[in-house]
């Protein structure tokens, strides 16, 4: 519906039912009368405009809003999705993929993408360790070092909200004390990426 | 590895492989101090569960170089048995979202069946497992039998009892012929028939609602701050389904009524998911009588785009939710947000005061799937 700051409406239509309008023109919209029809779109308008002081790209999908946001304050963000009513779905989170640079070898093009070039790393690997049978070689360790992403989804009404928040530090605010299910995610996310929750 | 059963003083430690427990898990507990002189009524004080034993490592070995899509479908299938169509559904779902991939309707209804039969299948292995724990082997076994026709009517048509196979990007790998059509509904209305006597008797049985009664509550407002999903939820008066909430593909069509229960005890659990079955009768019979022609995928391309999306399909033990992350050439990432997830984190918090007989009756009206949860 569309009514300015003031909450006048625009049109005999928009005045809740049983309400005449008075001659001298003093009618007040009754914001308690009229409900909470638009109570959803307010409180997705609030939230969006929480958010957009910290995201610095959206994406809007069907049913998925993107969210990408770099050293933000989760907390904040968790407050404002708690204000607006939206639950927490999941957390999520990776390090970034460290690729050893190539050998030197001529001939070989360069492979751009990331995930041809582990598999090449792979098997490169694979290689390595037959030809140095018996030898003892170095522990697997994980290449997942770089740095942290973490992917909070939210619900809110039908709408998923998937937050992506990078962290250069790797230490994160717990969202915990907002929304005590968290704990466990963020339990399994720290076992997992090594992040610290604070 | 630690023994299956170590007691110290005032402290026990079952698992992690134990008869007392329904997946592989270290459940250390410490008893009342008073209640340790009595045999059989000890009480609780403070329970830690320790998991771990059913990680799969999907998301790793995913993030770990990826893997093309035809493996992904293999590899999310056979997370875990009794939500393996709903976990898979979720994730090609998530798939075709990011790939603008169109499901023929058909196809979309087929997918549906196979939902509605692993939750039929998946509450009956739990409730006959309760009503088998509380020393009713006879009815138990009654309501396994009709789980068994189930499962056998599915495989008529699928030709597997389990992880068929069938589901893939943009619609289904094999069609329904109209003999398998006939052959499931009628064994959906026989099953149907013969499980809503068993669903209330049971429910009238007060033998199973004295010792179920009370056991393990979890009030509504703790359920939504614990962020619990699915029976467990409902059972403590929140009526959340996705199927209702947020339909997809065939539930657009097929309206589903959602089971509530108030109390939020053991048995009001085994009461919802009893009743949920016979729920997915009548949407199974519906979506049979609705059942469109056509082919079940669409001809034409089914390569994958690059992207990112996400899917929410309602499991047998709640909500799911996959995230997915693809390129043409494979699945990149994945995060799958199980409908047991959530409970893990309160088990400590329900333990505390039950009395040690009853910790298998607790752990089996929680339903959890550990291979699920833990991935």
């Amino acid at each position: 519906m569309d009514r300015p700051d003031n909450g006048t409406p625009q049109h005999f239509d928009d005045l809740p039912s049983g309400q005449e309008l008075p001659s001298d023109g003093s009618w007040q919209f009754d914001e308690q009368e009229a409900g909470d029809y638009d109570a959803a779109e307010d409180a997705e308008e609030v939230l969006g405009n929480d958010l957009a002081g910290y995201a610095f790209l959206r994406e809007d999908d069907d049913r998925e809003v993107r969210l990408y946001f770099r050293d933000a304050p989760v907390g904040e963000l968790a407050l404002a999705f708690r204000k607006a009513g939206g639950l927490l779905l999941s957390i999520a989170g990776e390090r970034a993929l460290v690729v050893p640079p190539p050998a030197p070898t001529s001939g070989e093009p360069a492979q751009a993408d990331t995930l041809i070039d582990s598999q090449n790393h792979r098997r490169r690997r694979h290689r390595s360790s037959d030809s140095e049978a018996g030898l003892p070689h170095e522990p697997a360790r994980s290449r997942h070092t770089g740095e942290l992403t973490l992917r909070y989804f939210f619900a809110l009404e039908d709408i998923v909200y998937t937050l992506i928040i990078t962290s250069s530090t790797g230490v994160i605010e717990s969202i915990a004390g907002i929304y005590p299910q968290a704990a466990l995610s963020e339990q399994e996310v720290r076992v997992r990426t090594a992040a610290i929750f604070k | 590895m630690t023994n299956p059963q170590v007691t110290t003083r005032n402290s026990q430690t079952f698992g992690p492989y134990s008869h007392l427990l329904p997946w592989p898990m270290l459940l250390n507990v410490e008893l009342e101090p008073r209640s340790e002189m009595l045999v059989g009524s000890a009480t609780i004080r403070v329970a830690d569960v320790e998991f771990g034993w059913n990680h799969v490592g999907l998301e790793e070995r995913v993030a770990d170089g990826g893997i093309d899509w035809t493996r992904a479908l293999s590899v999310v299938e056979h997370l875990c048995v009794s939500c393996s169509q709903t976990n898979l559904l979720c994730f090609v779902q998530a798939a075709e979202a990011m790939s603008h991939l169109i499901v023929p309707p058909r196809a979309a209804y087929l997918r549906l069946l196979l939902a509605e039969t692993e939750r039929i299948v998946s509450h009956l292995h739990s409730a006959s497992g309760i009503i088998n724990a509380i020393g009713l082997p006879v009815q138990a076994t009654a309501m396994r039998e009709v789980r068994e026709r189930m499962i056998n009517a599915v495989a008529d048509w699928t030709g597997a009892r389990q992880q068929p196979g069938l589901i893939t990007y943009g619609g289904m790998t094999h069609n329904m012929d109209e003999a398998a059509t006939r052959s499931l509904s009628l064994a959906a209305r026989h099953c149907e028939r013969a499980l809503r006597a068993q669903v209330v008797a049971t429910i009238n049985s007060k033998g199973i609602a004295g010792r179920l009664s009370e056991l393990a509550v979890i009030k509504g407002s703790e359920a939504l701050v614990a962020g619990l999903r699915g029976p467990i939820l409902r059972a403590s008066g929140v009526a959340s389904d996705v199927r209702a909430s947020f339909p997809t593909g065939a539930y657009e069509d097929e309206a589903v009524t959602v089971i509530v229960q108030r109390t939020g005890d053991a048995f009001a659990r085994l009461v919802v998911r009893l009743l949920e079955c016979l729920e997915s009768f009548r949407v199974i019979e519906q979506a049979l009588d609705d059942l469109p022609a056509g082919p079940v995928r669409a001809r034409g391309n089914h390569e994958m785009r690059t992207g990112k999306s996400i899917s929410r399909v309602e499991g047998p033990r709640g909500e799911i939710l996959c995230w997915v992350d693809g390129a043409p050439e494979g699945l990149r990432g994945i995060h799958l947000s199980a409908g047991s997830f959530p409970t893990l984190g309160i088990l400590p918090g329900i333990l505390r005061g039950i009395r040690i007989e009853d910790l298998p009756l607790v752990l089996l009206s929680l339903d959890l799937c550990l291979p699920c949860a833990e991935r």
